[in-house]
């Protein structure tokens, strides 16, 4: 058995986090061989970069009050103006180190920002060591015809570049089995892919359930 | 301006020159010429007369570019008066200027003050700056940012603070400094560029100097080309829109390589950390949550 993951599992492995108890980690975990596309990798570091850049700009924006603060009181307030994604999350940082000098609170922070993002990109470099990613060279002409004519490539063509990648694959691997949190595109399509392309099943994340 | 021709700063060039290095000593330095003339158009300004003088404000302080002035001085510029090293006074020159008595005599007195301030004085390069930047700096930010290069850029020495205390305290003050209203494009840059270069600071040791100058190029390459795109006079449009052109365009550019080498340190490095699990989680879940 194998396993052909979608960028939803590699984001949710790197942010520790999904829809559905982070099965992500569960099947990073898993001891079966893992597989992806270089495509896939490619939307992946695309959006695991433009994910932590997002929240990484709001808590160097605060980073900054926090320097530049002749006094810290202001500091909540400033938090309730930013309306910042990151908003509940910084205000529960201040109130755990309520008078802390500007200092021991910079210091925090700094490990507190630092400690994040050596989390995501440890965890980005380990996906890289854990997965082999396929590139294909050949178009599937007839596959594609057909995911055209049944809406696929419609509602999302990268999705069906994925499938095909998948497909390409598993022409050369025994079982492979695709695990994607795509439940708008692809876990509906689940009979559709098994009865088109070289892949033994669609697991939805939230069904993973291999022991 | 365009193809027009200008005896008014032909004439202040020549007698600038003149009277500053009357024996064409190899004295005057690109830069030095750069900062003087600043001066000089600036004390002009002061007192009505327009020059008309091509300049821009770049990565060290104001900047005049040879190309451009040979394009509005009459005999050109580069061919008569640059040697390749110096500025010099040519010695083949107009005898003859259409500039009037009054504009000649302001001109004059002025350049003989100038002259008489920096003339002789061993370190007049440091002093002509210093004076440009105190006269037209476009921000504190730009001002405080050469301390900073100095300071990067001069060799390790023992002194009373350590080079990374007077670095940061230089950080802090260009944290403050930085004119985020005029540059909100830069802002994020800017605040990447802070945040890693204090990352270095905390971490690195061999390959400290290396790096805090990697970054210190990086950024300061692209916020120049920013300042360039506004802070210039008497360029033709399609110059200053090919600035403006280059600068946007070197934006993500530089955003990208600072965040790459950011990225390099931490997972080199691999501290570890003891921040509060949950709320890391929470922020992780925040990111994930992000749609981009």
């Amino acid at each position: 058995m194998n396993f052909f993951l979608d960028t939803n599992v590699l984001l949710g492995y790197i942010f520790e986090t999904d829809n559905w108890n982070s099965k992500s980690l569960e099947v990073i975990n898993h001891n079966t061989p893992k597989y992806s596309s270089l495509s896939v990798c490619y939307e992946c570091t695309h959006k695991y970069e433009n994910k932590l850049k997002g929240i990484l700009k709001e808590l160097r924006k605060f980073g900054k009050k926090i320097r530049v603060s002749k006094q810290l009181d202001d500091l909540e307030s400033y938090l309730l103006d930013e309306c910042f994604i990151t908003g509940d999350i910084l205000l529960e940082f201040l109130n755990r180190n309520i008078g802390a000098s500007k200092n021991e609170l910079m210091t925090k922070f700094t490990e507190f920002q630092r400690g994040t993002e050596t989390r995501c990109h440890l965890n980005y470099k380990c996906l890289l060591n854990e997965i082999t990613f396929h590139q294909r060279h050949v178009p599937h002409r007839d596959l594609y015809n057909l995911c055209m004519s049944c809406g696929f490539v419609s509602d999302d063509a990268d999705d069906v570049e994925i499938i095909i990648d998948a497909h390409d694959l598993g022409l050369n691997i025994e079982t492979l089995l695709l695990i994607t949190g795509d439940y708008k595109h692809i876990v509906p399509r689940r009979n559709f892919i098994i009865k088109n392309t070289s892949l033994s099943d669609v697991i939805g994340l939230g069904e993973f359930n291999l022991t | 301006m365009n193809g027009e021709k200008n005896q008014l700063l032909e004439y202040t060039i020549d007698t600038l020159l003149k009277t500053f290095n009357p024996d064409r000593k190899p004295i005057m330095k690109k830069a030095h010429f750069y900062k003087m003339m600043d001066i000089v158009d600036t004390r002009l300004n002061q007192r009505g007369i327009n020059l008309k003088y091509p300049s821009y404000w770049y990565m060290y302080g104001a900047v005049t570019d040879f190309a451009r002035l040979d394009e509005v001085i009459p005999r050109g510029f580069s061919a008569h008066y640059f040697d390749g090293e110096n500025v010099l006074y040519p010695t083949s020159h107009r005898r003859i200027y259409d500039v009037d008595s009054q504009k000649r005599s302001i001109i004059d007195s002025t350049i003989r003050s100038v002259c008489e301030k920096y003339r002789y004085k061993s370190d007049y390069g440091k002093l002509l700056k210093r004076d440009s930047y105190k006269l037209n700096s476009p921000y504190k930010f730009n001002t405080t940012f050469q301390d900073y290069i100095e300071v990067v850029s001069r060799p390790n020495q023992s002194t009373l603070f350590s080079k990374e205390d007077v670095l940061e305290t230089l950080l802090d003050k260009l944290l403050e400094e930085f004119p985020e209203d005029h540059f909100p494009e830069l802002l994020d840059i800017n605040l990447v560029w802070d945040d890693t270069t204090r990352l270095v600071l905390d971490y690195l040791d061999e390959s400290k100097y290396d790096c805090l100058m990697t970054l210190m190029n990086l950024f300061w390459g692209v916020y120049s080309k920013g300042i360039r795109s506004i802070y210039n006079k008497y360029f033709p449009a399609e110059r200053v829109i090919s600035w403006k052109q280059e600068y946007e365009k070197s934006l993500p550019t530089a955003e990208k390589k600072i965040e790459e080498l950011r990225k390099k340190i931490l997972v080199e490095q691999n501290h570890s950390f003891s921040p509060d699990e949950d709320l890391v989680k929470k922020l992780l879940k925040a990111a994930y949550n992000l749609n981009v």
